[in-house]
């Protein structure tokens, strides 16, 4: 199953949840998801099944103005 | 050194005693904003989120560190969002990682002057404030724009004088001055300020505090131009809240003329 993580590709053997996702790749903290454009909360690593094509957001606090 | 407490900057309930809200962006160094952040004591610093791996110096600088050492209160922005799903997935994701629910919305309308997309903006704003953020506007100097950001709830407004990062200072006086004295919620002069003076000008009018980033990022001096924005902006407030006296077309001595030696003397 092909999925994107912040326009990278990435081949995932089997169905998977977000949070084995994230358990996988370890971002580094803090982070923010966002899957297909829509927020995911913390709350809901566990719960959000991902599937083919995905696009997988994550991002990072950065200075601004 | 700080506005005097009993002239606090008041935003969604909020007390403050400075009325600089300084951005984050673009200094030489991280060591160069911390110092730059400690001597200006900004109300606020603005912050944002990027991809994970996008800007590896970012994350590695210890910026969010800098944010948790000073205890500062941070401003989230939803800087380049084009469209409203953009800033409300943005807004959450904020919200999530800098434990705050203040916002400044950005939502640009315009790629060559970063002008917001004033159709889309009151719509936008009416959705965050229902979904409990404190939103923050980055809006243009129109009129109508701002009352209608008000009328969907936003305690302030972030009306520009110039366009971001131009630093060219009030482009617009006449309508800056005419928003001033037509809306009465807090109104924070955002992007486009070059010059402490230029500070010093919108808070002279009545304006309640001024956001800037890249005039004190860029100066040669960052830290130095920090303390002078700073100053800047309470010198403006003192000279508001004190009252300016009204300009005459004619010279008048402020000198006496009473008992001016050899005054009307025949020589």
């Amino acid at each position: 199953m092909r999925i994107y993580i912040n326009q990278k590709v990435r081949e995932l053997g089997h169905p998977t949840h977000l949070v084995e996702l994230l358990n996988d790749i370890q971002p580094k903290k803090p982070f923010a998801i966002a899957v297909n454009n829509l927020f995911i909360p913390k709350d809901d690593y566990d719960n959000t099944l991902l599937h083919e094509e995905d696009h997988i957001e994550i991002i990072s606090p950065v200075t601004g103005g | 050194m700080s506005i005097h407490p009993s002239d606090p900057l008041i935003l969604y309930g909020e007390s403050f005693s400075s009325r600089l809200l300084l951005g984050t962006s673009r200094y030489p160094s991280p060591a160069i904003l911390e110092e730059a952040v400690k001597v200006a004591k900004p109300a606020m610093v603005t912050a944002s989120l990027r991809r994970q791996g996008a800007n590896p110096h970012e994350i590695s600088s210890g910026f969010w560190d800098l944010l948790k050492k000073y205890n500062l209160t941070v401003l989230p922005n939803t800087a380049g969002c084009h469209r409203p799903e953009e800033v409300f997935t943005v807004a959450q994701m904020a919200r999530e990682v800098f434990e705050t629910d203040w916002i400044k919305l950005e939502l640009i309308g315009d790629d060559y002057t970063l002008q917001p997309d004033v159709l889309e903006l009151v719509p936008t704003a009416a959705k965050l404030i229902k979904d409990g953020f404190k939103v923050l506007p980055y809006c243009t100097e129109d009129l109508v724009l701002c009352k209608k950001l008000v009328d969907v709830g936003c305690q302030a407004v972030m009306p520009w004088a110039a366009p971001i990062g131009t630093g060219k200072g009030p482009t617009n006086p006449y309508a800056l001055q005419i928003l001033r004295e037509r809306l009465s919620v807090p109104m924070i002069v955002d992007a486009g300020i070059g010059l402490p003076s230029h500070a010093t000008q919108v808070m002279e009018w009545g304006f309640d505090g001024v956001l800037l980033n890249t005039a004190v990022a860029l100066a040669q001096d960052p830290v130095s131009m920090a303390l002078a924005f700073s100053q800047g902006i309470q010198a403006g407030r003192l000279a508001f809240k004190a009252g300016v006296m009204i300009a005459h077309e004619s010279a008048q001595p402020s000198t006496p003329v009473l008992g001016t030696p050899f005054w009307h003397q025949i020589p």
